[in-house]
């Protein structure tokens, strides 16, 4: 039993010499960032830098707190994460929109919440929305949010910018559109 | 066994430190009389109820305030501090009372519940927590239990008992005392006691319903089935059992459109059964409110399984019959016939929508609808 635990801890010791270093958490974003399991392709502004994960886009040039934008997919048929309802097939944007915007006002926190838009419009080719609406904290907190949504295939993809809404939500609204702008579906449905 | 005669000496000091300094009378009687850490208390409190008031939680119907303050006045004519009862606006079963009388109901509880005589067995165990001064001698017990809790430790019995001692809110005695005399109180009031142990079977049926965590009303409480053979049990005994008021009518018309609003929260977190059962209450409140049709239509659109779509399409017509000009049901209906391609009977329900409601916020979608049917 003793040789089975001295082995195992060189074993382990050798492991953590050989690691290769920790990933780093942030890198900056690229021109181009190419999502190939997700199916799309979108170009990402210079100077911001991007969470180091591969499940889904975050970029930020200041930190989070202070302008974050997202790409999210959604599976059609399975629950969200705040609310339990399920995208299906057929539903019309402005559907679609109903349930994103249940989900994102159900988030932890959130007091209450004022939709100041919400039109149809064209993102990646397909009939979707965008919707603009402010988060009201129970912190006392705001945060205006700008998202553009759309079903293509089996998937409700979402393109999101979220900050504070004095000043920096002004200030980095047209990049987000031209993030928007570039969205592309690698195989449109 | 050698460590358990260490026990007794250890809830001797218990015992005399928690004598020494939670005696304290209730704030009935003559004159309000703070203690100095129960003021440092009550300013905290103070900002909790500022922060609480201002989060955009609270339901602003001073109508609803004044009915709730009623009835814990009715309850507690002697108390000499006013209790402020508001309504949060969450779908949980919670409610708690903060030591200067700000109590708070969330609208779940207060949705869900069926007359004032459980409504007032509720109000009375959280006034109970105010008047009893419940938050200063559970401050004072958890100081005494620092001194304890150095001595068990030295001991060799480790931290378990004060670490949960720390983390509970109000302790169980205190909830007993809490529920005893809330049903006191109730009864003095006039209100039927067999009505008492039925809010915790409606919290219980709620709480297997929906899988729900312990939610924080009765987090540190005694179990629920505990509760409610308690409850039972007094009223077992209960000579008033069977005399009582419930206020019914009362309370469903004083508090239908929190039944509604609360409908609503369910069916925006996609509780697709709780919604139903909301809605089918509110109906039974008010049968001839145009909204409670349309909003079962908007359950059933919403959860589309089986026949849900034809059985919506009825709740919008019917919504339509009681109140012609109401604008959402032909939304509603417009787009159903939409989708399924019925262009004639969407084109007319769209265009009606948009003659009751021109300055809708989804207008853009609706003349978009309209001129890809022409």
């Amino acid at each position: 039993m003793k040789r089975i635990l001295s082995a195992a801890f060189l074993v382990l010791l050798a492991t953590g010499c050989a690691t290769v270093p920790p990933k780093p958490v942030w890198v900056p974003a690229e021109t181009t960032y190419n999502a190939e399991k997700g199916n799309y392709v979108v170009e990402l502004p210079a100077g911001w830098m991007r969470l180091n994960t591969e499940d889904r886009v975050r970029i930020t040039r200041d930190g989070f707190p202070l302008q974050t934008i997202g790409v999210d997919q959604y599976k059609i048929g399975e629950s969200l994460k705040q609310t339990k309802k399920k995208f299906e097939k057929g539903m019309l944007p402005q559907e679609v929109s109903a349930v994103l915007i249940d989900n994102i006002t159900l988030i932890e926190g959130v007091a209450s919440s004022d939709v100041i838009e919400n039109v149809p419009a064209q993102f990646a080719g397909i009939d979707a929305f965008r919707v603009v609406l402010r988060l009201h904290f129970k912190s006392g907190e705001e945060r205006q949010c700008a998202l553009y949504g759309g079903m293509s295939g089996d998937w409700v993809f979402e393109i999101f910018y979220t900050a504070p809404p004095r000043y920096y939500f002004g200030r980095d609204l047209e990049t987000f559109e031209g993030v928007v702008r570039s969205f592309r579906l690698l195989n449109p449905l | 066994m050698k460590r358990l005669g260490v026990w007794p000496l250890l809830l001797l000091i218990l015992v005399c430190a928690a004598c020494a300094t939670t005696q304290l009378p209730p704030h009935t009687g003559a004159t309000l009389n703070l203690e100095e850490d129960e003021k440092e208390i009550w300013r905290q409190a103070e900002g909790g109820e500022t922060q609480i008031n201002r989060s955009g939680m609270i339901v602003e119907s001073p109508e609803i305030e004044t009915y709730l303050g009623d009835v814990t006045r009715k309850l507690f004519p002697d108390l000499l501090l006013d209790c402020r009862v508001r309504v949060v606006r969450d779908s949980s079963m919670n409610a708690f009372a903060l030591p200067n009388g700000a109590i708070y109901v969330h609208m779940g509880l207060l949705a869900r519940m069926e007359n004032e005589a459980q409504l007032a067995t509720l109000l009375g165990h959280e006034t109970t927590h105010v008047s009893n001064r419940h938050a200063v001698k559970k401050r004072r017990e958890l100081k005494n239990m620092s001194a304890v809790y150095a001595a068990i430790t030295l001991g060799g019995y480790g931290g378990g008992l004060f670490t949960m001692a720390s983390i509970t809110g109000y302790g169980r005695d205190q909830e007993r005392e809490a529920d005893f005399e809330a049903y006191r109180r109730m009864v003095a009031a006039g209100y039927e006691p067999s009505e008492a142990p039925q809010l915790f079977v409606i919290i219980d049926r709620w709480v297997v319903e929906t899988g729900a965590k312990d939610p924080y009303f009765f987090s540190s409480h005694p179990n629920l089935q505990e509760r409610i053979e308690n409850f039972q049990g007094l009223v077992a005994t209960d000579p008033n059992k069977g005399k009582g008021m419930d206020h019914k009518e009362i309370f469903l018309s004083m508090t239908k459109g929190i039944v509604l609003e609360n409908t609503g929260l369910d069916l925006k977190a996609g509780r697709f059964e709780n919604a139903s059962q909301g809605v089918e209450k509110y109906l039974a409140i008010d049968p001839k409110d145009a909204r409670g049709y349309y909003v079962r239509g908007e359950i059933l659109r919403q959860r589309n399984t089986g026949n849900d779509i034809e059985l919506a399409m009825g709740c919008y017509q019917k919504a339509i019959e009681l109140n012609a000009s109401y604008a959402d049901p032909y939304r509603a209906l417009g787009m159903i016939h939409f989708k399924s391609g019925q262009k004639t009977e969407a084109r007319q329900h769209l265009e009606r929508y948009l003659t009751l409601n021109p300055g809708g916020p989804d207008r853009a979608y609706i003349e978009g609808y309209i001129r890809s049917l022409r």
